[in-house]
This record gives structure tokens, C-alpha cells and sequence, in this order.
């Protein structure tokens, strides 16, 4: 409560700098260009979100899946070039009735000679070349994020890790170490439910996962590596990753879910073609504790091939498509030892992506409809929305997000009863 | 700035004055490449902070306020701009990278902070609005003087009426553009879209003032006749021949760009 109310005041203070410098935008901007020095900026937004279940899950007493006030804050304090950098942000969620508090970055960050970035504490990180489909980047996600009418940027989860950035003339290395195993914020139960295998069915809402996480330990932090170099505007890179399955795709002897060891191996191009953007990315997932697929608790190896390219239609629309195949490894092995093959992912799982972003009103409007469909499982998931920034300050947007198919346990399918319409109003300042 | 340096520029204010005294004989080829150079490529690098005002027909206001680096791989060539946001908040740390070609598409990347994520964006959409404002991208670094046919339509004392009509009508907007070029700068003035007959766009420069040796705009103004809309920019702390590193133009400075100017 302590540290809401430092936050409270901390915004009050922030917002009387805003009405100071208003002043600047007089008619004429003469004379008003001091010395700017970014110590004493705070900004950050008020958001208001809601959005409500198109038909109910009986699984929750609400039809809510976003109910939620948040106060984001960020400010940055540079001292003889080490930067300490805050991006904090409390809430309270009325869909799970609880308030929280979240560092997206508390961090350091400085250079280190003349070729070296360091960045140390909490932070998000992202690579990779997909749009919403994620092969090389390990980093970690919040799975509710995708479904349930936040902004985008919640996609993304933060962790603590130490990266380092070294930039050279051969290739430039982006290592990232994250010490501590970090999940990503998956589909456990509490806000949607998901299809269990073993119960047939949907469940959440009293039943929700309760993982067994990799013991904390400095032998189970995750590695994962980038190496890249743009030629002539064409950006390739390979990849490695040293950890565990993100989400606990696994299970324990005892049947508990559970993330086990996994290690990644991949590359990606993007470039300008055709007047448009192509990217390739492709990796290999192995199954440190299952080589063979004989083992029905552990996720097996698998591929991963992702394409896409992306144009501008007409002035302000831009059309993009991904197609992309994730491939079981061992699969037939797999189906032997299955407890359930007839829920088992298809060996060949294929999905076409498509986003369709088009502005008007002078940039203020934005549509993007972004659409999976998934060829392999006969599925679909709508994730659509409009954001109108009326002006440096109010921002609203509305969306669906819409899961549809034709069976009760595939990838997206599951998720039909998430399906839902959101708005959300945020003040930024 | 050394003394070699200064000693440079005295030079090029003398080569200048002879290049005014020749005027009178200049192809429209020349006048236009000299324009070219006068406006995108005033020394061999620069810096300068920016803030534009955005008016829409209501009068409703925005702010963007970016700190802008240019260096020149070759004189009137391939040069690389870096923009890095300072407000409003909702794109503060923004950074976008523009490597500049002349003779192939250039290449453009947008940082965007909350995701951490390096997008890549398609060369094609160059007249579209950089972030908001009526700026177009290709106002920002410079539209490709190769694309346009030139004509001059008159002159006096003190200014060239030139007409451009584009090559190729695909991706822009317009049908011609007519430019008032300044003799002693040949800074452009006004750039009038038109739409046919009719004017729709207008780019003015209302403010200019002479930065170590270079012509420097310090308040310009674009107007949108069909929407209503105005954009008014401010530049401070112009800056040229800084010595800026290529490594500043490179993926690097999307997640760790300078502070404040060099």
C-alpha cells in the first residue's frame, strides 16, 4: 500500500509538469528550449479495460475476461553513463479480484568499451522475425495477453536477465542470460480454461495448473544466443537456446505438469523484396529428456518453419500472410506410447497468418486484423481491433478477439469460450 | 570545430558566392541537384532537436518532439538519418533508422520500446504520414530528385520557379509539384502539391538562418488544403560535421540510442 501511494504522488507530480509545458505550444514556439534533461521525466498512462465473454464459460461465475484500472509509470536516471531505467505499473483486476504490483524494466544499463551494450536486472526482450508467431523468441509471454483485450505489449512478459550486446564487424552477438528459469504466463486455469487430455474436457476456474517449475538454480537459468549481420539491408541470424519448455507442456512421474529441458537451434532472413518484407525463420526444438519420442511425458522434438511477406495495398494499408508449419519429431513413437493420441496435435501442424493495418484520420485511426487460420486443425482465431488516439493524451480502442473450430481440444479451439469483445480507454501523460 | 575545419567552410562561402555569380547559366539539372544538396546534404553529417506542432481542422493539438542524426555515405548519394522520440509519451523512445538509397529501395526500421521489438518497415509507403504529423517519410529524408522531371516555368532576382512532375505516377499522391528555390541558398522556399489544377499541400519554409557556412531551417510549415491540418516544425541546436559514427546508423541505436544530441 506503501508503495501505491509513492506511486500517487509520483503522478500528481508528473501531470502538474505537463500543464507547465503546455505553455510551450503557445502559437509561437520561441524562446522556450531550455536545456531539456530527461532526470526529472516521468510519463506513463491511466487505463481503464473491460471486455466480456461473447457466450459464458460455466467454468466462472463472470463473463468478464478484462476488468482492470492500471497506473503504468516510467522514468529513466542517467549518471556518468550508467542509466537506471523503471517501467513499473500497478493494477487492480477485477475479473481475478486482486491488485498487483509489476516491474516491466528495473535496470541498469551501460556500455562497456566501445563495442558492448550491458543491460542488467528486469527487462523484456524479443527476436525472432514472426508477427505474433514466435519460433526463436524464447523470451517469456503472457498467453492472456493474446486473448483477453490487453494492449499488445502484454504479450510480452518480463524477466531478470542480464544481456549482453557486443557489436562488431563480423556479426553483431546478443547474449541474454536469464538466471532464474522464467515461464511464460500461460493458460493455467484462472481467466480461461483449457483442454485436458486426461479429463476430456475443458477445465479451470477451481482446477487450475499447478506446475512444477525447474529447482532454482544457477545450472537451470536459460541461455539463449544471437548472432546476426545485416548484408546490404538483408538481416540474417542464427540462434541458440539453452532451457526448458516455456509452458509446462510436460508432466512429472506423479502426472504434474511440468517444463522440461529443451535446447533450440535456429536462423532467420528478413529483407525488401518486391517492394515489400520477407522473413524466413526456421528452428529446431529438442527434447533434452525425450530423444526418441518414447516417452509420453515429455513434449517431443519438433520443427519449426515459418515464411511470410508483407506490402503496402494501397497508401496506409499494409497486407501481410505467414504461413508456418511446426513439425512433431518421433511422431509415430509418440503415438504408440500416447495416453491420449486422439488429442494429440497432428504431426504437420500448418497455419496461415494473415494482418490487414490500414490508418486514416490522419494516423488517429488504426485497424489491425490480424487472423490465424489453421489449415491442419480447421480452426480460427480473430484478433481484431480499431484504436483511435484522439490526441497526445486519450487513446481508445475496441477489438474481438474470436476462436472458433471444429473440435473441442485443438490448439486454438480450446479457447472458443474465451472468445470475447473488449474496449479500453487510456489517458497517456 | 578546428581551425582546418572553419578554414574549410570560409571556402565553401566563397565558392558559393562564385557559384551566385554564375547563376544566371545554370542548367535546371544543376539547380535542382543544387537544392537537393543545400537541403539533405549541408556538411558531411548533422544533428539538430526537432518539435512539431500538429493542428488538425478542429485546432485539436499534438506534440512529437525527436532528436534527428544524418550522415552522408556519399556526397548527394546514400545517407542514414536516425530519429529518436522524446515525447509525447506514448512513443517516447521510438527510434526510427532509415538507411537512404538512391539507386534501390532504402531500408527502415522502427524500435518500438514496450515490445522490445526491432519491425522492419516496407520501403513503399514513403508518402505516408510520419508519425501523424503531414510530414511524409520521404519529407524526412528527401525525395529521390531522380524521380522527377523538371522544368523551369520563370525566375527573378531572387528565386527559381521550377515545375516536377513525376516520372511514374505510382505511390504519390500528387500529379506536379512547383518549387520556389532562393538563388544565394537554393533552399526551397515553397513546395506547391498539386492535384491537377488544384493546390492541396503546401511546404513553406518560414524560418532560415545561417549555421557554420549552411542555410538551416529553423521553423517550417506543411498545410493540408483537403483535410484542413497543419504541421508547424521547430529545429534547435542544428549542428553539422559533428563527427558522428556510422555505428550510430546501425541496429545498435534502435534499443540503445544516444541521449539528447551528440
Amino acid at each position: 500500500m506503501k508503495k501505491i501511494t509513492i506511486m500517487s504522488f509520483l503522478l500528481v507530480s508528473s501531470m502538474s509538469g505537463i500543464a507547465a509545458e503546455d505553455n510551450l505550444w503557445d502559437e509561437d514556439l520561441e524562446g522556450e528550449w531550455g536545456e531539456e534533461t530527461a532526470d526529472s521525466n516521468w510519463s506513463g498512462f491511466l487505463e481503464y479495460g473491460i471486455g466480456i465473454r461473447k457466450q459464458a464459460d460455466n467454468l466462472f461465475e463472470t463473463k468478464q475476461t478484462l476488468n482492470e484500472a492500471r497506473l503504468y509509470l516510467e522514468n529513466e536516471w542517467d549518471n556518468d553513463g550508467v542509466s537506471l531505467n523503471l517501467k513499473g505499473e500497478i493494477w487492480h483486476d477485477l475479473v481475478l479480484s486482486e491488485s498487483k504490483l509489476n516491474f516491466r524494466e528495473l535496470s541498469l544499463s551501460f556500455s562497456m568499451g566501445n563495442n558492448t551494450d550491458v543491460k542488467i536486472g528486469r527487462q523484456i526482450s524479443t527476436w525472432g522475425t514472426g508477427d505474433l508467431v514466435f519460433l526463436n523468441d524464447q523470451f517469456p509471454k503472457d498467453w492472456q495477453g493474446y486473448f483477453n483485450g490487453r494492449d499488445d505489449n502484454y504479450i510480452k512478459a518480463a524477466a531478470n536477465a542480464i544481456r549482453i550486446q557486443n557489436y562488431n564487424e563480423w556479426a553483431d552477438i546478443d547474449l541474454i542470460w536469464t538466471p532464474k528459469f522464467t515461464p511464460d504466463d500461460y493458460i493455467n486455469g484462472e481467466r480461461f480454461s483449457f483442454f485436458s487430455s486426461i479429463a476430456r474436457e475443458n477445465i479451470g476456474g477451481i482446477n487450475q495448473i499447478n506446475a512444477e517449475e525447474p529447482k532454482s538454480k544457477l545450472a537451470n537459468g536459460e541461455i539463449a544466443l544471437r548472432l546476426s549481420k545485416n548484408v546490404s539491408g538483408t538481416e540474417l541470424s542464427v540462434y541458440a537456446y539453452k532451457g526448458f519448455d516455456k509452458r509446462p507442456l510436460g508432466a512429472t512421474e506423479e502426472f504434474r505438469p511440468t517444463h522440461h529441458k529443451r535446447n533450440l537451434y535456429g536462423a532467420s532472413v528478413r529483407g525488401a523484396i518486391a517492394g515489400g518484407l520477407y522473413n524466413i525463420e526456421i528452428i529446431q526444438e529438442n527434447a533434452l529428456e525425450d530423444s526418441n519420442g518414447r516417452n509420453p511425458l515429455v513434449n517431443n522434438s519438433l520443427q519449426k518453419y515459418l515464411i511470410g511477406y508483407e506490402s503496402e495495398w494501397l497508401p496506409k494499408l499494409n497486407v501481410s500472410f505467414q504461413y508456418y508449419i511446426e513439425r512433431i519429431l518421433n511422431y509415430d513413437e509418440m503415438m504408440t506410447v500416447s495416453f491420449a493420441p486422439e488429442f494429440e496435435a497432428p504431426k504437420y501442424r500448418r497455419w496461415l497468418t494473415n494482418r490487414i493495418r490500414y490508418q486514416a484520420l490522419q494516423d488517429k485511426l488504426t485497424i489491425n486484423l490480424f487472423s490465424f487460420f489453421s489449415i491442419s486443425e480447421d480452426e480460427y482465431f480473430l484478433r481484431w481491433n480499431a484504436n483511435y488516439r484522439h490526441d497526445d493524451n486519450w487513446s481508445y480502442t475496441a477489438g474481438i478477439n474470436l476462436i472458433d473450430g471444429k473440435e473441442a481440444h485443438t490448439f486454438f479451439n480450446q479457447f472458443h469460450l474465451a472468445s470475447n469483445a473488449y474496449l479500453r480507454v487510456r489517458y497517456n501523460f | 570545430m578546428n581551425n582546418f575545419v572553419k578554414a574549410g567552410l570560409v571556402c565553401i562561402g566563397i565558392l558559393s558566392a562564385q557559384i551566385k555569380a554564375k547563376e544566371e547559366n545554370l542548367s535546371i539539372e544543376e539547380i535542382i541537384k543544387k537544392s537537393y544538396q543545400a537541403c539533405y546534404y549541408p556538411g558531411d553529417d548533422g544533428q539538430r532537436k526537432a518539435r512539431m506542432l500538429i493542428v488538425d481542422k478542429g485546432g485539436n493539438k499534438q506534440l512529437r518532439q525527436f532528436n534527428i542524426f544524418r550522415k552522408d555515405v556519399e556526397e548527394a548519394g546514400d545517407q542514414n538519418f536516425l530519429v529518436v522520440f522524446e515525447k509525447p509519451s506514448d512513443v517516447k523512445g521510438t527510434v526510427f533508422l532509415v538507411n537512404k538509397h538512391l539507386d534501390s529501395e532504402d531500408d527502415r526500421w522502427l524500435y518500438l520500446p514496450g515490445l522490445d521489438l526491432e519491425k522492419r518497415i516496407s520501403a513503399s509507403d514513403k508518402r505516408t504520414s510520419f508519425v501523424g504529423s503531414n510530414y511524409f517519410y520521404e519529407d524526412i529524408s528527401g525525395r529521390n530528385y531522380k524521380l522527377d522531371n523538371y522544368e523551369l516555368i520563370s525566375e527573378d532576382n531572387d528565386y527559381y520557379r521550377v515545375k516536377a512532375t513525376p516520372k511514374s505516377l505510382d505511390g504519390v499522391e500528387f500529379s506536379h509539384f512547383e518549387l520556389t528555390i532562393e538563388k544565394n541558398t537554393f533552399m526551397p522556399r515553397v513546395i506547391s502539391y498539386y492535384k491537377g489544377e488544384k493546390l492541396y499541400r503546401k511546404a513553406e519554409i518560414l524560418e532560415l538562418k545561417n549555421v557554420d557556412g549552411y542555410a538551416t531551417v529553423f521553423k517550417s510549415k506543411i498545410t493540408d488544403f483537403e483535410t484542413g491540418s497543419s504541421t508547424l516544425v521547430q529545429f534547435r541546436k542544428p549542428d553539422y560535421d559533428v563527427g558522428l559514427d556510422d555505428s550510430l546508423f546501425s541496429a545498435r541505436s534502435l534499443r540503445n540510442p544516444p541521449k539528447g544530441l551528440k
